[in-house]
């Protein structure tokens, strides 16, 4: 039993490619880092969102009736005034406005986490702590892991490795498998597309390795960004000196731009899917090292 | 084992093509229409006009008789199984003895001529339609089985079901009984030969001084007649190919055509020795059955099982090789294509895209509780696969010990074909039959009936289609305090309607009092229409097919079956659910509305703009409220547990006309095997609290209402896995659409199995899936002509989507296609 809180922007069933078989991913909400490319935005902040779906609007204006400061249809949480309350998003028939970002106790995600059980079991899944950045909340996302471990589940971690280490170590003793981020090999590389250098992210990684878990590299493969031949060959070079053994390339794709327009934020990054070329070449190198790579 | 197993698996590669053979003869169903033949009705009328006075078993055996002795017989080029239902492929025979009204109608245009409906469209010629309207229809108006039921239907019974149409039952009133598996096994052991000993041993050892064997007299000289006539029949294509033989100058095909005469004049008469005997002895039995009962659905059985000895026999013994086994069942399979029944226009909308239900069973387990997965489970997924045709409807048993291979194997063909084969759970279906009376050794070999009803081998004389309670229009009349708007009837009153009822219970009792009632009347017309069927068109050659008719000297419909269960196809639960679930939350619980305000927004459709919210933001507020099946929310979940529940405990309380006869049985059982007719029975309900419009297709079977389940594959099949399913022994019916580019890779597939065993090991019924993108079916209904075969599921079974009328296509659009 556990009331410790911890928040939360959403909690998705069947999810497939988030580790092995069908799994429950539990999204936690605010990350340490700003990745131009990012196709959850709602995931970054750590106060609540509300997304905007402007097709099924009906134009009642009900929500403005309602906002304790007469905000716009069309303002709901992008308004500096808005201080998500919920009461548009409670208000609106067509559900047009969600809120993204609640308070739920461990006890609460693990009840929705139970109800997937038989289908863990029947496909080798179980349960995936994603964001966000799970290692933000640490103190959470370590009596989550807990829990759903004792309760027979095997448990993922996706994660930016961006976090002192002794969070990242609590943690990583309670889950099965870490689905671990390395985004460009170069500090400065790293700072221009996410906000923070890599330093910290390589020391844990390095880290990690040693302390024996076991390590999945999730590469996010985006052209014009990191897939220039030296980035390349620097990033097979640091994963075979880590120690790495499989790498997961994860190509670029946009499917989160409505998400921008739904939180009616800009989404300026300017990337292109990388060619078969630059993949077959990450490939390569990658085998070079012993790593197998495949890509998601 | 092993070895010869991987072998068959091989014909599921893609690698493998249909022999040319199998080619040409699959391209005759895509180049022929189907058309209106009047081979059947020409002889059956003539014999009827020769024995007027006589016993109406008798007059329809001996009529049955005149048929196989003159209908047109046909061999396609190529094919290596004889035997047709018609003068030319997909013809549709007339029975004319069960309702011409409209027919006559129809061939008049009313509403629309046969060969220009919106939807399964027949070709008939001018010459077939004078012959009909001239010669036909005359003789037999006023003297069919809907006549006969519409002057035995209680008065209250025909407004509850033909005006408020809060059940309807019009198909089974215009159309035979069908829904069974013939005895195909003991015709394949034993031979016409053995059946007709039996027969022939009842009538010598009867007494005739005891007025209740007298009666017997009568069925089994008829039993006689048509045992005589089938062997007759298959003679005639012995002599027709052996005229063939020697006319044919290829001498592989001349050696065929030989070898196919001499199986014609063996079997069905004597028992099957091989392989290749056994499956055409199938089709002696199902076509004589079909011709003689104008039924649907008369299906085939554990194939993989029963033909399994012949084929292990024919394979060691180096008679028989993969190659030939996989052809021949090609053949079966083929031949089933070639079948079309006409219906009347009405029932074409519940029943769209020319289905005959024949269904075939394939896996599950052996009455010892082993895998019974065999080459030939193997063979038939690979038959499906390969001709990508809509029948026969094929269905997979699962148990726990199925393998996953089996599974991977048999949701690959769904995946390249896009709806076939079906998933059905042993873990439930089997206790659901031994709490009706089942035995456990007839449990255990159940196969599928139609679309999803279970039934055991040759013991169970139909009667599982008795139109549909619709369970929508119930809620709509408990909101309404009892009044149909539609009609402006009153047939089960209530005190008060939405606006006065206090709480929940009250609208909940209001509805129970609906569902009380109509059911009432649901049994009340199936059992007219058993009594009419019984009288008017008694089927000797199917009883004989059927335990234990013969020995009991009893008709099926006077109780000679082993068992005999009559089966409601349950339509629009989930509507009312949802719709019962909604106004609990929005307006009991959560008081986001009044029900005066629902109660106006249903009366206006929603279209009321001058309220406060509108008629729309009404709408939008019932649609989108957390209360629908489907999301694995207990209260909705719950509340359509509860009506499945009710419904079995009053439904089954019900006798049907055979109880006490003799059948184990004898009651009502209930079903969610609606197929199609949610578009039709949608029409007829107003707007309803789910956020439904008027007149739009409600739910089908126990499948979740289109874009109300949000949750994933996974709440669904835990929403499903909630309901009572063992107490629905005629059947569940749960559908499913699957993104194509969620299962394009082999994690993708492994995901599928294991949705399905999750749901099974859960205790879902029966699961069905559409693997086509929305995107390609709006592209379909725009360019009919490029996707001639495109196979989608419609119901309980699955047909040419260019061939459904629009809004049945649109229906199938908009269900939630789920991204795995």
């Amino acid at each position: 039993m556990s009331r410790l809180v911890g928040r939360v922007f959403d909690i998705q069933r069947y999810s497939t490619h988030d580790g092995p078989g069908i799994r429950t991913v539990v999204f936690f909400k605010g990350c340490p880092l700003r990745c131009k490319w990012c196709s959850n935005p709602e995931s970054q902040r750590c106060e609540p969102d509300i997304f905007f779906r402007e097709q099924t609007c009906l134009g009642c204006g009900r929500c403005v009736k309602v906002c304790p400061f007469h905000i716009p249809v069309g303002g709901q949480g992008a308004d500096a005034k808005c201080t998500y309350c919920g009461n548009c998003v409670r208000e609106c028939p067509a559900k047009a406005l969600e809120l993204k970002g609640v308070t739920l106790t461990v006890d609460e995600v693990i009840d929705e986490v139970e109800r997937d059980a038989a289908f863990y079991s029947a496909s080798g899944g179980g349960v995936t702590l994603s964001g966000g950045e799970p290692l933000m909340q640490p103190e959470f996302a370590e009596a989550l892991a807990r829990e759903a471990r004792d309760m027979g589940y095997r448990l993922a971690i996706e994660t930016t490795g961006y976090a002192a280490w002794d969070d990242v170590k609590r943690v990583f003793d309670h889950v099965d498998l870490v689905l671990y981020d390395v985004k460009h090999a170069s500090p400065a590389m790293h700072e221009e597309g996410t906000g923070v250098t890599n330093d910290l992210i390589i020391d844990n990684l390095r880290k990690s390795v040693e302390e024996g878990y076991n390590i999945v590299v999730r590469a996010p493969f985006i052209g014009g960004f990191n897939t220039a031949s030296e980035n390349i060959e620097h990033t097979a070079e640091l994963l075979g000196d880590v120690g790495i053994g499989r790498v997961d390339i994860l190509p670029y794709h946009t499917y989160g731009d409505n998400k921008y327009k739904m939180l009616r934020r800009e989404y300026a990054f300017n990337g292109r899917k990388p060619t078969e070329e630059e993949i077959g070449e990450f490939r390569e190198l990658c085998a070079e090292k012993n790593i197998k790579a495949r890509v998601e | 084992m092993e070895r010869r197993m991987k072998e068959y698996i091989k014909y599921l590669d893609d690698s493998v093509e249909l022999t040319p053979r199998i080619k040409k003869l699959r391209d005759i169903f895509f180049s022929t229409s189907p058309s209106v033949c009047t081979d059947r009705v020409k002889y059956f009328t003539e014999s009827f006009r020769e024995t007027e006075g006589e016993p109406t078993i008798l007059r329809r055996a001996k009529a049955l008789d005149n048929v196989l002795s003159h209908m047109t017989l046909y061999v396609k080029e190529g094919d290596l199984l004889a035997g047709n239902l018609a003068s030319i492929p997909r013809g549709a025979p007339i029975f004319p003895e069960f309702s011409v009204d409209w027919i006559e109608k129809e061939l008049n245009g009313d509403p629309y001529f046969i060969d220009e409906r919106p939807g399964d469209a027949y070709d008939v010629t001018e010459e077939t339609k004078r012959y009909l309207i001239d010669e036909i229809i005359p003789y037999w108006r006023g003297h069919t089985h809907e006549d006969m039921v519409r002057s035995l239907l209680p008065e209250e019974t025909r407004l509850a079901c033909q005006e408020v149409k809060g059940t309807e039952e019009n198909w089974v009133m215009t159309s035979g009984d069908g829904h069974t598996i013939p005895n195909y096994i003991r015709v394949i052991r034993e031979g016409i030969k053995g059946v007709l000993e039996q027969t022939q041993n009842r009538l010598d050892g009867i007494d005739i001084t005891d007025p209740a064997q007298l009666e017997q007299v009568t069925f089994l000289k008829s039993v006689v007649i048509t045992l005589k006539a089938v062997v007759t029949f298959a003679n005639r294509y012995a002599d027709k190919l052996e005229d063939m033989a020697s006319a044919e100058h290829d001498t592989a095909r001349k050696a065929e055509l030989t070898e196919m005469a001499r199986i014609c004049r063996r079997i069905p008469e004597h028992p099957a020795e091989t392989f290749y005997e056994a499956v055409q002895s199938i089709l002696f039995v199902n076509i004589p059955v079909q011709l003689e009962s104008n039924g649907h659905s008369i299906s085939f059985g554990r194939v993989d099982q029963y033909l399994y000895p012949f084929f292990v026999r024919d394979i060691d013994s180096g008679a028989l090789d993969a190659g030939r086994a996989f052809e021949i069942m090609n053949c079966l399979w083929l031949k089933v294509t070639e079948f079309s029944k006409l219906r009347d226009w009405d029932n074409t909308v519940a029943f769209v895209g020319n289905p005959l239900f024949q269904n075939l069973t394939i896996g599950g387990q052996t009455l010892n509780g082993q895998d019974a997965v065999n080459e030939l489970s193997y063979l038939s997924l690979a038959c499906t696969k390969k001709l990508s045709m809509t029948q026969p409807s094929l269905t997979v048993r699962w148990y726990a010990g199925t393998s996953d291979r089996f599974m991977k194997e048999a949701v690959k063909v769904i995946r390249k074909i896009g709806s076939l084969p079906a998933f059905f759970n042993d873990e439930v279906i089997i206790p659901s039959m031994l709490n009706i009376g089942y035995s456990y050794e007839d449990a255990i070999n159940y196969a599928m009936v139609g679309c999803v009803e279970p039934a055991p081998h040759g013991q169970i004389g139909g009667r599982y289609g008795a139109g549909f309670p619709n369970f929508a229009k119930w809620a709509e009349l408990a909101v309404n305090g009892g009044k149909d708007p539609r009609t402006g009837l009153t047939l089960a009153p209530l005190d008060g309607d939405i606006t006065t009822f206090k709480d929940f219970d009250e609208l909940m009792n209001a509805f129970t009092t609906q569902l009380d009632f109509f059911l009432k009347h649901h049994v009340v017309a199936g059992n007219v229409v058993d009594m009419s069927w019984g009288v008017c068109t008694p089927n000797p050659f199917l009883s004989a097919m059927i335990d234990d008719c013969i020995s009991r000297g009893k008709e099926i419909k006077q109780g000679g079956a082993k068992y005999d269960f009559t089966g409601g196809q349950s339509v629009g639960i989930i509507s009312a659910a949802n719709s019962l679930a909604t106004i609990k939350k929005v307006v009991f619980d959560d008081k986001r509305i009044t029900a005066e305000q629902l109660k106006h927004a249903l009366d206006t459709d929603f279209e009321d703009r001058d309220t406060d919210p509108s008629g729309e933001e009404i709408r939008q507020i019932l649609l989108k409220s957390d209360s629908k099946f489907g999301n694995d929310n207990d209260e909705p979940d719950g509340i359509a547990a509860y009506i499945m529940k009710y419904l079995s405990d009053h439904e089954m309380r019900y006798k049907n006309t055979r109880y006490g006869k003799g059948p184990i049985g004898g009651t009502f059982i209930p079903s969610t095997a609606t197929v199609a007719s949610h578009v039709l029975t949608g029409q007829i309900v107003g707007a309803t609290a789910d956020g439904r419009k008027a007149g739009t297709p409600i739910t089908e079977g126990t499948s979740a209402f289109h874009d109300t389940e949000t949750k994933g594959p996974t709440a669904l099949m835990n929403s499903y896995a909630k309901l009572p399913n063992v107490l629905m022994p005629g059947g569940q019916l749960f559908n499913v659409k699957i993104a194509p580019s969620a299962v394009d890779s082999e994690q993708g597939i492994d995901n599928w199995v294991a949705l399905i065993k999750g749901a099974f090991e859960k205790r879902a019924m029966q699961l069905q899936f559409n693997i086509v993108s929305s995107r390609t079916l709006v592209e379909a209904k725009r360019k009919p002509k490029d996707y001639t075969d495109l196979i989608v599921r419609v119901a309980g079974y699955s047909g040419y989507f260019v061939d459904l009328c629009p809004d049945v296509q649109d229906d199938i659009i908009a269900r939630t296609e789920h991204a795995l």
